[in-house]
This record gives structure tokens, C-alpha cells and sequence, in this order.
């Protein structure tokens, strides 16, 4: 292996190699900072650019695109609300609350270390254990991905903080929702009233946009500035030191990411939930959770970003792309006559392998960026909102508008962050609406897969290995937290007030 | 008063007539310096998928031969169709054509929700197929498309086969073989072909209809085997793969991606657009690019046209048996 | 309004929207009998959970339930939500850049700003940072408006 390692490395260390993964990062940290410009646009941009260039040039660019575009979704999440990337959703239930108390450049700089060490992880993972990881991602079938979805719904027991009842009927509605559109078995249309827009479903990014960011700048026009106190707020400018005691959520993190991003169809969006659920449930302080907790951010972040290395290990090995940009990624690809599969590491192991190492450079790069830039970033929490509100409705429009160039979307992301407002005012978890509206789907598929192939038993649920590791998983999830439910009910009597997720 | 209005009413026909007149004018001028700016591409898919770099590529090479640069614009959604919906009624003056992949632009027609027919466009060119075919899992225990057939005889309902879907290439393939072969494999759908080839080769599915551009590395790499291709012909970079028909059973099956026009555009403007195409698509260069990406298949006009009349009739039978 | 009071809205309008579903499904063809199957699940599970949150608020005494502000600032707020969805028209006719200079001066204005030349430059600087990442690095396009292609 170090045969084919060393002259890999030798490939990267040209000035050439080095400003193209610079360049990616950068671009692809503007882009997932933008909502609704996304990796995938970059790479396919790329794909017919990098065509008669030096492969290990145009992919390690792709690369440090994604890599970037990952960590970017952080920043807007974290200092607006307004997650640049779906997968950033989580960061903004701990990461906007610190904004809120002025420690903005503290987010960040979790943020950054965090998505650093994901993606750290996750890319050794892909470095040292592709093909054995490969192997296990395909025994994952169609019941075992429902058994993922309800793992991710798990979550809401777990990000609800005020009325447990209330959580529920927030994830349902995110369920209900998510069924607008073709049903995935039969292809029977559900409830779209013939507007041909919705035959594919409600757009998952214009809805988010719309729930996280329009609804909290219809909040903020009450306030002045986004930080509370401003008298902390010189504080966030500074430099601020890593909180101690991070590294065991950000390894965990970083691994799950790993996991759930080698399984084609669950996606970083999910790993990044999951963490952070994960995170909750072990902590001896779940109370400090979305209230401005690093860890959560820090949870958020190493996850998704591990999912980078992670989707990487079925797209190289088997040719399954297991998001959006892998699937650009493919395309990067095969134009340079890369085809996946075991040749990509011996016959091209030098592309391939310099490709792999390029990732570990994109993490630098994005580290020293975030770590020097984070001060100059939570300035813009100390911007006055009416200059922000202004801004951050503009950039939601656009955003919606670009996803898929459509000025329905646009529509529909008002209508949801309307919605989404009074929905907030009277207590709904916005997280559990998203929640659903991105695991309705995946549960209902593998569902009705299942049930085909098992003729109709739901025997197939319990009686495959890794399913009952499944479910097992869910019960330790979920029980915890209907006794903290319990005990949270008791503190509520006592007359501590509860805040909810985005406040 | 009176004189007022009417004085009016002239005033306001003989601006209009100017204007048309104007008009008229404009569109001859603008027929004979087309193009004067850049031309937009409608994908009806994602950035990144196969119509989206079929698009880019087409762009880059289409330089060399037509002075303003092509525009991709991405126009997902439906499967297609509002992507085919804008193109239909995009402004017909050469500024904006589109992409069309099948059997979606059929389909959408045959279920009757289409708000374009095949007479909206002006195709342009077929540029990709990508033919059926039947894989299984390499260490599966069906050679031969026989063997799935005298094993699902002998146990009706037992078998699996993946797809993307109702209302996709795959799903009609495996209705086809049912109906020509007189069997009921159980059609798994999933999502997209990454979801259909994670289903066969973790072995939770017996068979995946596909395409061959998805398998083609797997097969190469001993993990995937293809049954038989739904081609009229044996694939000449698939010399030993057999087809359906010689085989017995009566499918063809592909999905295909193309270019095509909004109908009624100004007929220079028509022929300026289709030699850019003609040219650029035999451009060597683009020809060394789209190696490896693009399963090129190249039909003129009159071939995409019978082509997509073609199937239309195929997914009309198809309806009318099993509805999506 | 009492939080209370608000479960109890939002009760009858899950049992509204539980119906719906139900209603809904009926009307489904007899070859999407398992889409139907999962949105009666659904919808029978948002009917449930609707009760409890019923039950639980009747039980509970008004007078310890907290109060729900709906809008904190009313003007701002008014403000605010008006000039989005004029802004959301506007593009349509103006294209994305114009609406969106006259959208950034005039609701700052508006929101309090009283600084006219920042405002402004503030606004030409974020347009300008769009345009460049859109339009010319990605090449993504923006709304048009129907006065067309006014950059």
C-alpha cells in the first residue's frame, strides 16, 4: 500500500494540485454557506472543465469542494438560523443559541474543529477500510433502512423540550407532509391538486429554509440585533480556545458520520441528527442541549462532515453514489475514464489514492480558513437587523429559487416560514417537522420494499441481525428519554422556564 | 366626447399596426443575425445526473461551431415533466432549447398529464442510449433468463426485481417480461439506479432491471452478471451478452436522451441550431470527451421522431394495462 | 391567549387535518391500496395524539398555563412579513436584482435604519457579492421578471 501511497503524495505536492484544492475549499466553503447553492452544482459545473485536465487536479478541486461546502453549511447555520446545507440543520439548535448569548466565534471555532476531525476520521476510514466497509454497507437491505428512519425519528422524543405530545404531533406533521406527491410503490399521486410542481413532492430545501429562516426573522423583528447582550458581544470577536472535553462527541461524531455516509440513501442530513440525538442521550447534562451547548455543535458538525469520507467508500468501490455529490462525483470521474471498481485502486491507484489524500489537505485548509476567519464571521451577528433581516430574506429567496430554478419553490418557502412562525409561537418543534419531512420518505420506501419481499410479513423486520441491532439502538434511545420526560415535567412544575429550539 | 374616443381607438389601431409591422420586422432581422446572445439549455434533471452532462459537454464543444455560448439552466422535477412543460412553451426564438430523455417525455403523455404533446417540440437530435438490460448478482444461481422464467414458473411470486419505479424505463422492462413471459416477478421499486444496484448486489432483491451504462464497471469487476440486453441487436461493445428477442421474448427496452427545440421557431433559425448540433456532435473532440460518460447513439430528426412515436404507442399499451 | 387554549385549537385542527387524510384515501384507487395504507396510519396517529393533547388540556387549570405572545412588535412585524411577500410579486415583474435593491433599501428604512448611505452600499455590496456567485461563477440563474433580463 505505501508503494502506491508515496507517489500518490508525490502527485499532490505541485503548486497546481495545492491551488486547486484551495480554490475548492474556498468556493465550496461560499457555497454551503449560501442556502440553496449547493456542492452538487459546483462538481457539475467542474465535470466537463476538468475534462483534458490532469485528473488528480480536477478531483482533488471536487473534492475540497465538498469537503468545503460541508463545513460552510455551518456558518450561516450557526450565526443566522439559515442553514446553508441541509445537513447544517442540526448545528443550528445549539449553534444559533450561542450566537444569541454572543459566543458566535466560539460556535465557529467548535464548528470548524469539529467538521475538521469528522472529516479527519472519516477520510482514514475511506484511506484504510473501503472495501470491507463496502461490503458492509450492502447488507444493509430495505427493512434495515426503514429501521434508520425510525431511528432518525427517535430524535424527536429527544430535541423536544417543552410538551412531549406536542413533539409528536410536530413529526407527524412532518410525516403527513412528506406524503404530498408520487407514493414511491405504485406511483399513485397523493394530494397535489393536479399542480404539477408538487408530483415529485414539497421540495425538501425551499421547506427548511423556510421553517429555520423566514420563521426566525419574523421573530427577530422584535430585536435589535441578533445577540442579546451586546455587552458580551465584544467577546465573540475575539479569539476563543476550544471548550475542554469535546473530543469523545466529536470521535463519535466523526464515526457515525462514517457509518451512516457509507450507506447509500441516508445521507449527512441524517448522520448529523442522529449525532446529535446521540450526543443528548449520553450527556449527564441533556438539559444544557439546545440551549447553546458546544457539544451539540460540535455533534452536528463531526457528523456530517464524516459522511464525506464516508460516501466516498461505495462510490469508489461499487460505483454507488450515495448522495448528490457523489453522484456529480461519479461523473468527475468517469470523464477521466475512471471507472469505479477494484482497478481505481491498482490500476489507477495513484489517481485514486491522490484523490483519497487530497480530502486530508481540503480538512486543512477549511480548519486554518474557519479558525482565523471565525471572529470576522460573528461580526455579522453584531450587524443590525434591519440591515439583516432584509438580507437574510433576500438570500432565502434566491436560495429556494436556485435549488431547482423555480419561483414555486419560492412560494412554498414563504408558506412554510410563515407557517412555521405561528407553528413555533404555539409550542410545534420546527426540528421534528424537518425530522419528519426528510425520514418520511426513506421509512415509507423501505417499508413498502419490505413488504414486497417478504410477501407481506412483517416478520422481515425482526428477524434479519443487523435489524435487531437496530432496534435495539431505538429502545436504549428512546426509553431514556420518556423518564427525562418525566423528570423535565417535574422541573417544569418547579418553575424553570423551558426555551425552545431556535430561541 | 364621442370624437375623443374615437380619435383614441385610431390612434391605438394604428400604433398596434406599427408595432406589428415593427415586429414582423424585428423577427426577420432577428432570424438573420441569430444568434445575438446566449442560448439557454433546459436539463429537466439534476446538476450532476447523465442529461445535465450530456448538456455540459454538448455546451463546451458547441463553441467551435456556434458564436454565442449554450446556457445550461437545471429545470428538475415530476420526473421530467416540468422541465419538458417549460421547454414546450418556452419563447420560440432559438434563445431557449431543452433537453428530452425517455420514456419519461412518453409516459408523462400516455398517463395524461402532460401539458405538451410530442408536436411541442423541434427535435433536434438524439444524442444517448442507454439500453435495458437484466442483471443478477454474480453468484446468483439464474444464467440464463430461462432459468428465472422456469424457476418463477415453479414458484410463482417468488421472485424479485428491482426498478426506479412506476413510470421508468425499468418498470416498464420488468412488465414486459412479465406479460411476454407469462410470469409475475415482484417489482421492488427504488430510488434511483444507486438504490436498485445497492438492492441486488447486497443480494435483498433476486434481479435489478437496469441500465447498461449503471452495471457495466460492476460487471467488469465480477460482482454484477448481465442476463440478456433489450436491444433489436446485440450491443457491439457486448458482443456475447444476448438479447431478449433472440432469446424469445419480444422486449425492447432503452432510455434515451436528447435535444430538442420548441416547435414553431423561426425555420432559419431551426436549421442554424440543428447543423451547430450536427457538427458539434461529430466533433472529435466532444466524441473523445463523452468516451467512458455517454453511450453515444446518434439520431437525426426523422429517426428521433419515429423513435418517440414509437414508444409512445409502447407506454400507451402500458397504461392502459398497469397505470402509474 | 393561553397556551391551553392554543393545544385546544391545535387539537381540533389535527382532528381536522386527521379526517382529511382519511377522506382523502378513499378516494385512492384500488392499485394504491398500500400509499393508502400509510396515510391512514398517519392519519389515524394524528387523530390520537390530537386527543391526548385534547385530554391534557382540559385537564390542566387555565390559570397556571402561560401565556402565548403571537407578535412581539406588531409594526415591525407587519413591516416585515408585507414587504416579503411584496417583494416575492415584485420579482416577478422586475426581475430578482431591481426587487431586490428597492426590497434591501426600503425595508431597512423601514426596520429603522437611518443611515441612507451605508444602506445603500450595504445593499449594492451584497447584490454585487450574488451576482458574482450566481450568475458568474456558477452560472446559476437568477428570476428574470417579466420586463426580462434586466440585470
Amino acid at each position: 500500500m505505501l508503494s502506491i501511497l508515496i507517489p500518490a503524495l508525490q502527485t499532490l505536492f505541485t503548486f497546481k494540485v495545492m491551488l486547486a484544492i484551495l480554490m475548492g475549499t474556498i468556493g465550496g466553503i461560499i457555497i454551503g454557506a449560501i442556502p440553496g447553492l449547493t456542492a452538487t452544482m459546483a462538481v457539475a459545473l467542474l465535470i466537463p472543465v476538468t475534462f483534458g485536465m490532469d485528473p488528480v487536479v480536477g478531483l482533488s478541486m471536487m473534492g475540497g469542494v465538498y469537503s468545503g461546502g460541508m463545513y460552510g453549511g455551518a456558518i450561516s447555520s450557526i450565526l443566522l438560523s439559515t442553514p446553508g446545507t441541509p445537513a447544517a440543520a442540526a448545528t443550528t439548535f445549539d449553534g444559533y443559541p450561542l450566537t444569541r448569548q454572543g459566543k458566535g466565534g466560539l460556535a465557529i471555532t467548535v464548528a470548524t474543529v469539529a467538521s475538521f476531525w469528522g472529516g479527519i476520521i472519516s477520510t482514514f476510514a475511506l484511506l484504510l477500510l473501503a472495501p470491507l466497509l463496502a461490503r458492509f454497507a450492502l447488507k444493509f437491505g430495505p427493512p434495515e433502512y426503514f429501521l434508520l428512519a425510525i431511528m432518525g425519528l427517535a430524535s424527536i422524543v429527544t430535541l423536544t423540550s417543552g410538551n412531549l405530545v406536542k413533539g409528536l404531533i410536530s413529526g407527524l406533521l412532518g410525516l403527513i407532509i412528506a406524503t404530498i406527491g408520487m407514493d414511491p410503490i405504485t406511483g399513485y399521486i397523493r394530494f397535489t391538486w393536479g399542480i404539477t410542481d408538487l408530483f415529485e413532492g414539497v421540495s425538501f430545501m425551499p421547506a427548511l429554509i423556510g421553517l429555520f429562516s423566514i420563521s426566525q426573522i419574523l421573530s427577530l423583528t422584535s430585536e435589535a440585533q441578533i445577540v442579546q447582550e451586546l455587552a458580551t458581544a465584544p467577546k465573540s470577536l475575539k479569539r476563543q480556545k476550544m471548550p475542554k472535553g469535546l473530543a469523545p462527541t466529536i470521535a463519535r461524531g466523526g464515526l457515525l458520520g462514517t457509518i451512516v455516509g457509507i450507506l447509500p440513501g441516508a445521507g449527512a442530513t441524517i448522520a448529523a441528527f442522529i449525532s446529535y440525538n446521540f450526543a443528548k442521550q449520553i450527556s449527564k447534562t441533556p438539559e444544557k442541549f439546545g440551549k447553546g451547548n458546544p457539544e451539540g455543535v460540535a455533534a452536528s458538525e463531526s457528523a456530517n462532515n464524516g459522511v464525506v469520507g464516508g460516501s466516498l467508500v461505495p462510490l469508489l468501490t461499487l460505483g454507488i453514489p450515495g448522495n448528490s455529490v457523489a453522484a456529480a462525483l461519479l461523473g468527475g470521474l468517469m470523464i477521466q475514464g475512471l471507472i469505479p471498481g477494484p482497478e481505481l485502486f491498482t490500476k489507477h491507484g495513484a489517481i485514486t489514492y491522490g484523490f483519497i489524500l487530497s480530502l486530508f489537505f481540503a480538512n486543512i485548509f477549511f480548519l486554518i480558513l474557519g479558525l482565523y476567519f471565525a471572529p470576522l464571521f460573528a461580526k455579522v451577528s453584531t450587524v443590525s437587523n434591519a440591515i439583516l433581516i432584509p438580507a437574510i430574506a433576500m438570500l432565502s429567496v434566491i436560495g429556494s429559487y436556485a435549488i431547482n430554478n423555480s419561483i414555486f419553490d419560492v412560494g412554498l418557502m414563504l408558506f412554510f416560514g410563515i407557517a412555521g412562525y405561528f407553528l413555533h409561537k404555539a409550542g410545534f418543534s420546527l426540528g421534528a417537522i424537518v425530522l419528519g419531512l426528510i425520514l418520511g420518505p426513506i421509512a415509507e420506501l423501505g417499508f413498502g420494499q419490505s413488504l414486497i419481499i417478504s410477501n407481506g410479513s412483517p416478520l422481515i423486520f425482526f428477524t434479519r441481525p443487523i435489524s435487531i441491532i437496530l432496534w435495539i439502538i431505538i429502545i436504549l434511545l428512546i426509553l431514556p428519554a420518556f423518564s427525562g420526560g418525566i423528570l423535565k415535567k417535574q422541573r417544569q412544575k418547579e418553575g424553570e422556564d423551558e426555551s425552545n429550539i431556535t430561541e | 366626447m364621442k370624437r375623443t374616443v374615437t380619435l383614441l381607438m385610431v390612434l391605438l389601431l394604428f400604433g398596434l399596426m406599427v408595432a406589428g409591422v415593427f415586429a414582423e420586422g424585428t423577427k426577420e432581422k432577428a432570424a438573420a443575425n441569430y444568434p445575438t446572445k446566449p442560448v439557454t439549455i433546459i436539463v429537466a434533471s439534476k446538476a450532476g445526473g447523465g442529461t445535465d452532462t450530456m448538456a455540459r459537454l454538448f455546451a463546451k464543444y458547441a463553441k467551435k461551431y456556434f458564436p454565442q455560448p449554450f446556457v445550461v439552466v437545471n429545470k428538475p422535477g415530476a420526473g421530467g415533466q416540468l422541465g419538458f412543460e417549460a421547454l414546450a412553451n418556452a419563447k420560440k426564438d432559438g434563445y431557449t432549447i431543452g433537453t428530452l430523455f425517455t420514456p419519461h417525455v412518453t409516459a408523462h403523455i400516455s398517463s395524461g398529464r402532460a401539458k405538451y404533446t410530442l408536436d411541442s417540440f423541434a427535435l433536434l437530435a438524439n444524442v444517448v442510449t442507454d439500453p435495458g438490460v437484466l442483471v443478477v448478482k454474480s453468484d446468483s444461481p439464474f444464467k440464463t433468463i430461462n432459468d428465472i422464467i422456469a424457476a418463477e414458473k415453479k414458484n410463482p411470486g417468488s421472485l424479485t426485481g428491482a426498478t426506479t419505479g412506476p413510470g421508468g424505463d425499468d418498470f416498464f422492462a420488468l412488465t414486459k417480461f412479465n406479460n411476454a413471459a407469462g410470469i409475475h416477478i415482484k417489482e421492488v421499486p427504488a430510488k434511483g439506479s444507486s438504490g436498485e444496484k445497492a438492492e441486488v448486489l447486497g443480494g435483498h432483491v433476486d434481479m435489478a432491471f437496469m441500465n447498461v451504462s449503471q452495471v457495466l464497471s460492476n460487471v467488469k469487476a465480477g460482482e454484477l452478471r448481465m442476463l440478456a440486453v433489450m436491444t433489436p441487436k446485440r450491443l457491439s461493445y457486448l458482443p456475447d451478452i444476448p438479447t431478449f428477442k433472440e432469446l424469445g421474448i419480444d422486449i425492447v427496452s432503452d432510455s434515451s436522451r436528447g435535444f430538442a427545440a420548441p416547435a414553431g421557431l423561426p425555420d432559419a433559425i431551426y436549421q442554424k441550431l440543428l447543423d451547430t448540433f450536427q457538427k458539434t456532435l461529430k466533433d472529435p473532440d466532444f466524441l473523445k470527451a463523452s468516451k467512458g460518460v455517454l453511450l453515444l447513439n446518434i439520431m437525426e430528426p426523422k429517426e428521433y421522431r419515429a423513435y418517440l412515436e414509437d414508444l409512445l404507442k409502447t407506454t400507451n399499451e402500458i397504461y392502459k394495462k398497469s397505470p402509474w | 391567549m393561553k397556551e391551553i387554549n392554543v393545544n385546544r385549537i391545535f387539537a381540533l385542527a389535527g382532528f381536522v387535518l386527521s379526517g382529511a387524510l382519511l377522506f382523502g384515501t378513499r378516494q385512492f384507487p384500488e392499485r394504491a391500496v398500500s400509499a393508502a395504507r400509510y396515510v391512514n396510519f398517519l392519519g389515524i396517529t394524528m387523530g390520537v395524539l390530537s386527543l391526548i393533547l385534547l385530554l391534557s388540556s382540559i385537564r390542566e387549570n387555565e390559570r397556571n398555563s402561560e401565556r402565548v405572545v403571537w407578535i412581539e412588535s406588531p409594526l415591525h412585524f407587519v413591516e416585515t412579513l408585507i414587504g416579503i411577500i411584496v417583494y416575492f410579486v415584485l420579482i416577478n415583474w422586475l426581475g430578482f436584482f431591481v426587487s431586490s435593491l428597492l426590497f434591501l433599501i426600503i425595508l431597512g428604512w423601514f426596520l429603522g435604519y437611518r443611515k441612507p448611505l451605508k444602506l445603500i452600499a450595504s445593499s449594492v455590496g451584497l447584490l454585487l457579492f450574488i451576482y458574482f456567485v450566481f450568475v458568474r461563477f456558477l452560472t446559476v440563474p437568477v428570476p428574470s421578471g417579466i420586463l426580462g433580463g434586466i440585470l
